[in-house]
């Protein structure tokens, strides 16, 4: 029942935030310089400029008071119409959807490389605290979650490159370049689609960008599980389950690693803001797609719409995600929710 | 001591690492640029704006003249015009062009090109200029009516004895479409939003060499061919593309990247100091001629800039000579006057020579008021106005005069230079513009000095200098109304223009831009007609040749 309450309560703060979001953005792009008017209108030259740029602004809405604007954009936000991007006269949510799908799939190969490895590695680095293996494990973690992503994508690809694979920069061979599916993401709708083909080309261009990213969340999750194995190996209970002469893998995995679950999904949650925002350097160096270039273009041509949905969209997922590992850590450690 | 399960596990790890090396080496082939197509792929640095044929006004030019065709075609070398569309174009009279289209044309869709798809072309994009204020249609201007006289065959009534021809070959507001678009998108109004909207969506009914397949404006747009061109068997390519994509990349030096791994074959925006050494690593270089010039304009309405022989002491002080070398690397034409090189009214006698004795005689006649510290606002990433802003900080000390240089997005430049006309004081002193034409009019040059009727709030918001002359307004509405109806005789008016503009200095033109395309000579051969200087950053891709 407790665990319940704290759900609905979750639930009720994270809809609140995302509402707040919305607002504080909104609010936050009308102090920005440049007008939306004159961008929508293009080039409007000789006397019916004038006119051009009115219709314009009307189109828009950008006559109204700002309170009633607020209200028509966050009315017409829940109705799912989230305007048309001003540089690129698309639907803004088809074009964040379609571009953070691509982001999504380097993030999500990006946590399947990551997660377990750190766990192996913080496990094994617990398991022989203050040894040379810990050590070493300890350095690598430090200069994985340390190093620039930019730089660890910059050497990746300059490895591609010399080795002769700097083709592998792109998200698809061109050949495979109108192939389009239900989900955006190339490696599951190749696979739906049957196209082996597509999904070896995906999968391999995805490699070297997932490890460039994944290097922050192994580095860190690495040294979360170390420590907090290591503290959990203190306690009690394990010492009497080592006395009794249980095997070493069954106490980590029996009595320790429910201990550190719902540590590390908080942290897994956390981790995934943070690496949507990193993809946006190596989207840039493998010439990728996804939400972080849209973004920067969008911030250029003063493209309020995307800007507002690129980050309004970004927010709910992220506090989605937080939202789940909070869910996760309370079902595991009933102690939070007090 | 290691247990069974870390063994298996070191072996797995092994095991995946052994595969994917395998993978990349197996497949390697399937992976890489080889296709049974011939597939090209274009960098492009600026997302394209949109693709509806009436209204578009900017990037998307690169793909509708690919996607559409134009009646006619601007000639760069006879000067003259070729025929695309149409077959001829005879003046019946003062008032009245009839137009015969070509038999042979078919839209996408499989339907011949039709005068009533001329006639609806033509009407939607002049009605959503009047009624939206949206696109280039101002170029339809002196149409008065248009008479369908048979499925082929088309007259133009004009308002005014008006030479169509160089609205039929404009770069914008010129392509022709079929009317079927209403039936496809399933919307009746012409000038609706939602129409502009559903081409902008990548929707398309054209007659050009290519289709679009894939519309992402933000990352790639994706073109295919249309194998019932008629111009297929004239120009005889077998090798022509059968898939562009063109990608939008930003960055120059990643442009080079990608060229250097194979990832793109064309770039159009490499860095300059790389070009030479790519030509000597064996990539090939094209060097396209453009109407597509960098006009300085001084802000007319702030002190010290709002002085004449302040402005005029700015222009000699420019190291003139020093532009193409040192700012464009030997890929550009000095400036001469407003227009560029090659377009109707170009004169060299207006080229100015850096003068600094008389540039501190203008300064000291001038007395300015107020201190000799000046704003200059220039585009983020153009590194040909960055290599030229600090040249001309350097030899405006010699004169006395400070620069601050500020480089920011292309947006907040356009917001700023517009801003001349309501905060003049918050607008920089100098400002750059790059500038293409629309169609083969000097007035598409000089209307940037047009001040129209500021005082009724109707304000031209590309004469960015806040210049309000109304001598120069007059003798510019008669060169605009003298060139519809014979470009050659209003050359002279335009001269006067010309003559205005050096005399008080709004603005100059720095230099007349030359657009560099470096590709891999291993895939891409460039036939005559790929580029033309009238329809700027457009390569006609059914000139190039992709080798296997």
């Amino acid at each position: 029942m407790l665990t319940l309450n704290y759900i609905a309560k979750r639930i009720v703060i994270s809809t609140l935030l995302i509402f707040g979001i919305v607002i504080l953005t909104f609010l936050m792009i009308q102090l920005t310089p440049g007008d939306p008017a004159i961008i929508w209108a293009g080039k409007p030259r000789g006397p019916g400029a004038t006119a051009a740029i009115a219709r314009a602004r009307e189109y828009l809405g950008l006559n109204l008071p700002l309170y009633q604007r607020l209200a028509l954009y966050m009315y017409k936000f829940l109705m799912g119409d989230w305007g048309l991007s001003v540089e690129f006269k698309q639907p803004v949510f088809h074009l964040v959807v379609r571009n953070f799908m691509a982001s999504l799939e380097i993030v999500v190969y990006a946590f399947a490389v990551a997660v377990p490895l750190s766990l192996w590695l913080g496990t094994r680095a617990a398991l022989s605290r203050g040894g040379l293996g810990d050590k070493t494990i300890y350095f690598l973690s430090v200069v994985l979650a340390g190093m620039p992503r930019f730089l660890v994508a910059v050497l990746i690809f300059l490895m591609l490159y010399l080795f002769g694979y700097g083709y592998l920069g792109l998200r698809v061979s061109p050949k495979y370049t109108t192939f389009s599916g239900l989900t955006g993401m190339i490696t599951v709708d190749s696979l739906i689609a049957g196209r082996l083909d597509i999904f070896l080309d995906a999968f391999l261009r995805l490699i070297p960008a997932s490890i460039a990213l994944a290097t922050y969340p192994m580095g860190v999750i690495t040294r979360v599980v170390r420590v907090s194995l290591s503290e959990t190996f203190e306690e009690e209970y394990v010492r009497q389950a080592i006395s009794i002469g249980l095997p070493r893998k069954v106490i980590v995995r029996r009595y320790a690693y429910p201990n550190i679950v719902s540590v590390v999904a908080q942290l897994t949650g956390l981790l995934f803001s943070y690496m949507l925002l990193e993809t946006m350097v190596v989207e840039n160096v493998f010439s990728r797609e996804g939400l972080g270039t849209l973004t920067s273009r969008a911030i250029v041509a003063s493209d309020y719409p995307v800007v507002i949905g690129a980050t309004v969209f970004t927010s709910i997922v992220l506090i989605v995600a937080n939202t789940i590992a909070d869910i996760v850590q309370a079902v595991t450690n009933p102690r939070v929710q007090l | 001591m290691l247990g069974k399960r870390t063994y298996l596990l070191v072996a797995v790890l092994a095991i995946a690492v052994v595969v994917v090396a395998l993978t990349f080496l197996v497949f390697k082939p399937l992976t890489g640029p080889a296709t049974t197509k011939r597939v090209v792929t274009y960098a492009y640095r600026d997302a394209i704006t949109g693709v509806d044929p009436s209204v578009e006004d900017d990037t998307g030019i690169m793909i509708l003249h690919l996607v559409y065709e134009t009646l006619l075609r601007y000639d760069p070398k006879t000067g003259g015009y070729s025929y695309v569309l149409a077959k001829s174009v005879e003046k019946v009279n003062d008032t009245v062009w009839r137009i015969v289209l070509r038999d042979d044309a078919r839209f996408h869709d499989g339907s011949p090109v039709t005068a009533y798809d001329v006639n609806f072309s033509i009407w939607r994009t002049k009605l959503v200029y009047e009624e939206l204020g949206r696109g280039l249609g101002y170029i339809w201007e002196c149409v008065n009516s248009t008479n369908v006289l048979d499925d082929k065959t088309i007259e133009i009534v004009t308002s005014y004895p008006c030479d169509i021809r160089p609205t039929l070959a404009a770069a914008y507001g010129a392509f022709i479409y079929s009317k079927n678009v209403l039936k496809l998108s399933g919307i009746s109004d012409i000038v609706s939003e939602e129409l502009i909207t559903w081409f902008n969506k990548g929707n398309e009914l054209g007659s050009g060499p290519y289709k679009i397949v894939k519309y992402e404006p933000e990352n790639e747009v994706v073109l295919e061919k249309f194998s019932d061109w008629w111009g297929w068997k004239e120009i005889n390519n077998p090798n022509a593309p059968d898939t562009i994509i063109i990608k939008i990349v930003e960055d120059p030096g990643e442009q080079e990247r990608l060229l250097r791994s194979g990832g793109i074959d064309i770039a159009s925006s490499i860095p300059r100091s790389s070009i030479k050494v790519l030509k000597d690593s064996g990539f090939g270089v094209v060097v396209a001629d453009t109407f597509h010039n960098f006009i300085l304009m001084f802000n007319t309405r702030r002190c010290p800039t709002n002085i004449t022989d302040v402005r005029k002491a700015i222009a000699y002080a420019i190291p003139w000579d020093s532009i193409v070398e040192q700012s464009l690397m030997g890929y550009g034409r000095k400036g001469s006057g407003l227009i560029p090189y090659g377009f109707p009214g170009y004169s060299s006698k207006w080229a100015l020579k850096q003068d600094l004795d008389k540039a501190r005689q203008l300064l000291s006649k001038a007395n300015a008021p107020c201190e000799l510290r000046l704003e200059m606002v220039i585009t983020q990433g153009y590194e040909e106005e960055e290599a030229f802003a600090k040249l001309l900080k350097a030899e405006l000390q010699k004169i006395g005069v400070d620069l601050e240089i500020k480089a920011l997005p292309w947006e907040q430049v356009k917001s700023l230079g517009q801003s001349v006309w309501e905060k003049p004081e918050e607008a920089p002193h100098l400002i750059i513009n790059d500038w293409w034409p629309t169609y083969l009019i000097p007035y598409d040059y000089f209307s940037l000095l047009e001040c129209l009727e500021p005082e009724k709030g109707v304000i031209n918001y590309w004469n960015w200098a806040g210049y309000c002359n109304k001598e120069f307004d007059e003798v510019l509405s008669k060169a605009y109304e003298k060139s519809l109806e014979s470009l050659e005789e209003s050359l002279p008016l335009y001269e006067e223009i010309q003559k205005i503009v050096f005399d008080d200095m709004p603005a100059v033109n720095l230099w007349d831009m030359q657009h560099i395309y470096v590709y891999n000579q291993q895939r891409i051969r460039f036939r005559d007609g790929a580029f033309n200087s009238l329809y700027t950053y457009t390569v006609f891709f059914q000139y190039v040749e992709v080798l296997k």
